[in-house]
C-alpha cells in the first residue's frame, strides 16, 4: 500500500516537472500571419505569403501561420509547434489552421489542424517541404523556401472551405450567470411567501443546475494583441510532418 | 419577524448551500470523468491509426527487403499486441514494443537504398511520424485530464462526493519499465 502511494507520488512529482519546463518556455505572441522572429525573410516573400494567408483566410476560411525563429530549444521543434499550434489558436471553430515552423538552427514543422489533417494528410505534408521547402533552406533562402511552400498547400487546399471565425462564446457565460442569478431570485422570493414552511425550499436546490466552468482551451478572437485580430481558436494534436537540414 | 421564521430560513439557507455545493461537486466529477474518457477515446483513435498504417507500411518494405522475415513477424505480433490491449497501462507498453519493432523495420531502410528513396515509403514514413507524434500529443492531455482526476477525488471535500459515486483513482498512459528496455541486437 505505501509502495503504490510512493509510486503515485512519483508520478505526480514527474508530470509535475514536465509541465513545469513547458510551461517555462514562453512562447512569442502572434503579429499576424507572418511572423518573421528571426528576420530572415526578405520583404518580397513576407508580402508574398501574407496575400496567401490572407487570400485562405478570407475565401475559405483556412488560417495559415509562417513562423520563423532561431531556435525551439529547450522544446524539440515539433512539441515546439504544437505548442504554439494551440497557444495561439490558429483555424476556425473547425480547427482548419496550418503553421509553417522554421527554426533557423536547422527545423522546419508543419502542423495541421484537426480539421486540416483529413485534406491535408502527413504524407502530402512532407512531400512538400521534401520538394518546395528544403532545397531553398539548404540554400539559406528562406524567404523563397516559404513562399513556394505556403503556395503548394495553398494549391493542395483549394477548394475546401471551412467555417470562417465568429466571435459568439463571450456572451454565453453571461448570460448563464444571470439566468442562475434570476433563478436565486425567484427562488428567494418564492420562499418568503409561505413563512413557516420556508424549509422546504431547501429542495429546490435539488434540482440540477450545472454552473458553467471556465471555458477550456483558447478563447476564439482574443481582441488584446494590437493591430492583429488574433486567430480563430483552431486546435491542433501533433499531426503534420517535419524535416531536419 | 418571530425568532423560529428567523431559524428556519437560516436552516434553508444553510441547506441551500450545502445541496447546491454537492450538486456543484457532482457535476465536477462527472465533467473530469467525462473529460478522462473523452481523452482516452482520443489516445485510443491514434493508437488505432498507428495499428492502421502498418500494413502498408510492411508491404511497401517487402518489396525491396522480402526476406527479413524476423522483422516482419515481431512487428506483426508487436501490431497484434496493441489492438488486443485493453486498458491504458496495456496500450502503452504494447505501443513501446510496437516502437521498437518498427524501429528495427524503419531501420531496414538503410541497407536498402532503393527502399530508402521509393516514394511511398517516405510518405508512409511521415504518416507513421505524424501518428507519433499525435500520439504523444493525446497522450500528454489524457495524462493531465487523469492527473486533475486523480487530484481531484483526493481533496477534501470532493472525495466524499466522489467516495459517495464510487469514483476511483485512474492509472495513466505510461508504459511498464520492461517494455522500455533497450531490444537486445544480435550481430
Amino acid at each position: 500500500m505505501n509502495k503504490r502511494r510512493f509510486m503515485i507520488s512519483a508520478l505526480f512529482f514527474i508530470l509535475f516537472l514536465i509541465t513545469s519546463t513547458y510551461a517555462q518556455a514562453a512562447l512569442p505572441k502572434p503579429q499576424g500571419f507572418v511572423n518573421d522572429f528571426a528576420l530572415v525573410m526578405d520583404g518580397k516573400s513576407k508580402a508574398q505569403v501574407m496575400l496567401i494567408a490572407e487570400k485562405l483566410q478570407k475565401e475559405q476560411g483556412i488560417e495559415l501561420a509562417i513562423v520563423t525563429v532561431p531556435q525551439t530549444s529547450p522544446l524539440d521543434p515539433k512539441t515546439y509547434a504544437t505548442q504554439l499550434f494551440n497557444e495561439w489558436g490558429i483555424g476556425g471553430p473547425e480547427d482548419s489552421g496550418i503553421l509553417i515552423l522554421l527554426s533557423i538552427d536547422g527545423a522546419i514543422e508543419v502542423e495541421t489542424g484537426y480539421g486540416i489533417e483529413g485534406v491535408l494528410p502527413d504524407g502530402l505534408v512532407g512531400a512538400v517541404i521534401d520538394q518546395e521547402g528544403l532545397p531553398h533552406f539548404r540554400n539559406k533562402q528562406y524567404g523563397q523556401g516559404l513562399v513556394n511552400m505556403a503556395s503548394s498547400y495553398a494549391n493542395i487546399l483549394a477548394g475546401e472551405e471551412f467555417e470562417i471565425k465568429k466571435d459568439n462564446s463571450e456572451g454565453s457565460g453571461w448570460l448563464a450567470s444571470f439566468a442562475i442569478f434570476l433563478l436565486i431570485v425567484i427562488f428567494l422570493r418564492r420562499g418568503r411567501r409561505f413563512p413557516p414552511g420556508g424549509g422546504y425550499g431547501g429542495r429546490g436546490g435539488g434540482r440540477t443546475v450545472i454552473i458553467p466552468g471556465p471555458r477550456m482551451g483558447p478563447r476564439p478572437g482574443g481582441s488584446s494583441r494590437g493591430g492583429f485580430g488574433g486567430f480563430g481558436g483552431g486546435r491542433s494534436g501533433g499531426g503534420g510532418a517535419g524535416r531536419r537540414f | 419577524m418571530k425568532k423560529s421564521t428567523i431559524v428556519l430560513i437560516s436552516i434553508a439557507v444553510i441547506l441551500l448551500i450545502l445541496v447546491t455545493s454537492v450538486v456543484g461537486k457532482y457535476n465536477q466529477l462527472v465533467e473530469l470523468e467525462n473529460s478522462v474518457d473523452g481523452r482516452w477515446a482520443q489516445v485510443e483513435n491514434q493508437l488505432q491509426r498507428r495499428a492502421d498504417l502498418i500494413p502498408n507500411l510492411v508491404n511497401t518494405v517487402k518489396g525491396y527487403a522480402g526476406h527479413e522475415e524476423k522483422v516482419f513477424a515481431d512487428v506483426a505480433d508487436a501490431r497484434a499486441r496493441l489492438l488486443g490491449a485493453n486498458n491504458p497501462a496495456d496500450a502503452a507498453s504494447a505501443n513501446a514494443g510496437l516502437d521498437s519493432a518498427l524501429g528495427r523495420l524503419l531501420a531496414l531502410s538503410e541497407s536498402y537504398p532503393e527502399l530508402k528513396a521509393d516514394s511511398s515509403f517516405i510518405r508512409l514514413q511521415d504518416e507513421l511520424a505524424g501518428t507519433e507524434n499525435r500520439i504523444a500529443t493525446e497522450r500528454m492531455r489524457f495524462n493531465e485530464a487523469v492527473q486533475t482526476w486523480n487530484a481531484t477525488i483526493r481533496k477534501f471535500p470532493t472525495n466524499i462526493v466522489a467516495n459517495f459515486m464510487g469514483g476511483q483513482a485512474k492509472s495513466y498512459f505510461e508504459a511498464a519499465p520492461s517494455a522500455q528496455e533497450v531490444p537486445q541486437v544480435q550481430f
